[in-house]
């Protein structure tokens, strides 16, 4: 009896989950989109990015994402949304090991997008920042707050995801800027983890383990907060910058804690390729590998330069947009504008333009 | 006026001789589980059940569960191994720098397998010398063979660049266009796993070490010669899994295998393995794992949004787990009661 009673539970829970997933297909093309890092404010920005092209464009956007960032539990997802006949996916592509499975996808005609992590073995388009020349800015804006070539002391490197190609060039752009100051000592790349938790500790102990570091430097969205944390309980002593623009990493620039920040573009990384499958969906078109630049945002305490011929905002501004997927959707309305026919058909940059 | 007596089946033991004929696996549960999970997918989703999308869960099912069954030697000996992921990990970037070094893919998969072997060795002999529980050990060899996985590989991927060989082309090939080789050789390796602990010595030792390790050493058994031996076997199918991986998608990633741990020992639950050791069932173990794959797909067939995936991914694996308990007491009780009949 117990047993009919779960088995009840179990098809009447299915059931109801399908009945539930029916009432939302309102629209004809199903678009998969796929993500690393579950819960991570910065990847959610991609996400609300996403949502805001699919509601443009008409389409419905189904979104899976996992936990961290192995490539094989993201390239089941992938799989998955192939076999339940997605007509368009776009994912971020943590390694190398994913490529031979997307290109089955790809020759099967399901189109794909690259977004945020690349693996130039795909044969697909890729949308993200210029990674060597967005650590090559990063690292100039700290040699200058240092005080120019003329700098000295020890810089402190630090990688939540060693071996994640975008961040090995995010850390080869640093270091190269780096190297204009002579005097510069610099420590790492130290792995500092992703989660918020293990990222902090780890900073502290590189830290306390370095105590005379001038500036100490992350490549992924939550250094700044923990760099910020860290450098405000030892008296603001070094200079700490970073990447992303979420509202705890701006809310350490504000408080004097952190200098910099540098965005790659959230909306545009997850508007992008939801633009560019529609296009090429509703448009009978085939998509062309290639690199289309999210472009770079500078973001101090005195200066936000939101890239893409945005118009300028204020710091406040900044945050508002942080926290608020309307807002931005409503911000980046100019440059959505722009995304025709024409401008997303055209032919995009050779891959390589993304490690210039 | 005679007596009766009867002798209790002893885990570890041979089973006692039986009266021939259909024997519900124990397994029930779990299969019942799975099938109802398919048909409701299936029903509401039809494209699920098309042998493409069946096939492909199948393959997806082969590298996790390869270590799955590998875990059930580790559960029934009351054992925990925490470093199966990076085991994993290291064995396929071993054998793949070997490939780029230009040796033989075939010889360089061979030499991963040994080469997990070895890493379940080390784990085994600091478990035996100290006298510690896999998990203590593996709680440390899960971060050093991470750490010298990342030493070798120097945090990237490692992709063989000639992939003309064979290897590539068999691992990865799919039979009739749809069967992948590799899951089949996962089935083969779960067939040849299940005979190994159910009707081998060492099988019945691995049993009766995790019954009662203190009576098995006092049958003369020897315990950490077979805890040793359990967990060489679990290095070297991590060795195995990996190798194919590498041949499977041509490359192996520095984080992979990261977050391989839980699922492993959750599908080994999920799959009738009880915590407690003295039991283990390998085709408990091979279904678990697809509960889970058919779990993942069937949220994304169903359209259902990445926020809400977590939770029903964790409400139908309990939901699953609890028909199984369920079909398992009703089956208990029906036993009880007809002991209770017959001797009454």
């Amino acid at each position: 009896m117990a047993t009919c009673k779960t088995g009840s539970m179990l098809v009447l829970g299915a059931v109801a989950l399908a009945l539930g997933a029916s009432s939302t297909h309102a629209e004809d093309v199903t678009v998969g989109f796929v993500a690393h890092a579950q819960g991570d404010p910065f990847v959610q920005q991609i996400q609300d990015g996403a949502q805001a092209a699919a509601k443009d464009f008409g389409l419905k956007l189904v979104v899976a994402q996992q936990a961290g960032g192995a490539p094989e539990g993201q390239m089941k997802l992938v799989q998955n949304f192939a076999n339940s006949g997605a007509q368009g996916i776009a994912t971020s592509v943590p390694g190398e090991s994913m490529a031979k499975g997307l290109n089955e996808i790809l020759g099967s005609g399901v189109p794909i997008v690259q977004f945020n992590l690349l693996s130039t073995k795909v044969e697909a388009p890729y949308v993200g920042e210029k990674s060597v020349e967005s650590g090559r800015i990063l690292g100039r804006m700290i040699v200058e707050k240092l005080g120019g070539e003329g700098a000295k002391g020890t810089v402190i490197l630090g990688n939540c995801f060693p071996g994640f190609p975008v961040l090995e060039n995010r850390a080869k752009g640093v270091e190269e800027s780096l190297k204009k100051a002579p005097g510069l000592h610099v420590l790492g790349p130290f792995d500092v983890k992703v989660s918020a938790v293990d990222n902090y500790n780890r900073w502290e102990q590189l830290y306390g383990a370095n105590p005379e570091a001038v500036a100490l430097i992350g490549l992924c969205a939550p250094d700044v907060t923990s760099l910020g944390k860290l450098n405000a309980a030892n008296g603001d002593k070094f200079v700490a910058g970073g990447y992303d623009l979420t509202e705890l990493n701006l809310k350490a620039i504000k408080e004097g804690h952190a200098y910099v920040t540098i965005g790659q573009s959230a909306f545009v990384q997850g508007y992008l390729p939801i633009a560019l499958l529609a296009n090429a969906i509703k448009g009978g078109k085939k998509l062309e590998p290639g690199f289309y630049n999210a472009g770079s945002q500078i973001v101090t305490a005195d200066k936000v330069d939101m890239g893409n011929g945005l118009k300028p905002i204020s710091f406040d501004e900044a945050q508002k947009l942080a926290a608020d997927p309307v807002a931005t959707a409503a911000y980046y309305k100019p440059w959505t504008e722009t995304l025709t026919a024409d401008t997303l058909s055209a032919a995009p940059k050779p891959i390589s333009a993304e490690s210039e | 006026m005679s007596t009766t007596t009867s002798t209790p089946h002893l885990a570890g033991s041979a089973p006692p001789a039986v009266r021939r004929g259909f024997r519900i696996p124990e397994e029930i549960g779990v299969i019942v589980a799975l099938v109802a999970m398919m048909a409701i997918i299936g029903f509401a989703r039809p494209r699920f059940l098309n042998p493409i999308n069946l096939f492909s869960l199948l393959g997806n099912t082969t590298f996790l569960g390869m270590l799955a069954i590998g875990m059930v030697f580790l559960l029934a000996i009351r054992e925990i191994d925490l470093s199966v992921g990076w085991m994993f990990n290291f064995s396929a970037v071993f054998a793949a720098l070997l490939m780029v070094a230009g040796i033989d893919p075939w010889l360089a998969a061979f030499t991963g397998v040994l080469f997990g072997a070895g890493l379940g060795l080390v784990n085994g002999l600091i478990a035996i010398t100290l006298r510690l529980p896999a998990i203590i050990v593996t709680l440390g060899t899960y971060s050093m063979f991470q750490g010298l996985s990342l030493i070798a590989n120097k945090g990237r991927a490692i992709v063989p660049s000639d992939q003309s060989s064979s290897f590539f082309s068999v691992i990865s090939t799919k039979l009739y266009g749809v069967v992948p080789v590799a899951a089949l050789v996962f089935i083969v390796l779960a067939l040849a796993m299940h005979v190994v602990l159910h009707r081998t010595r060492f099988g019945y030792r691995v049993q009766a070490v995790g019954s009662n390790p203190e009576a098995a050493a006092h049958a003369g058994i020897p315990t950490a010669w077979v805890r040793l031996q359990t967990l060489v076997l679990m290095g070297a199918i991590c060795g195995l899994s990996g190798v194919m991986y590498v041949g499977f998608r041509g490359a192996i990633d520095p984080n992979e295998g990261s977050d391989f741990v839980l699922v492993v020992i959750a599908a080994v639950i999920i799959g009738g393995t009880p915590l407690s050791g003295g039991h283990g069932t390998i085709i408990g173990a091979v279904i678990g794992m697809m509960i889970i794959q058919v779990i993942s797909s069937g949220l994304i067939f169903f359209g259902i949004d990445a926020t809400w995936s977590t939770f029903v991914t964790g409400a139908v694996t309990v939901l699953a787990v609890s028909l199984d308990r369920l079909i398992k007491y009703q089956r208990t009780r029906r036993l009880e009661r007809r002991r209770e009949t017959f001797h009454g």
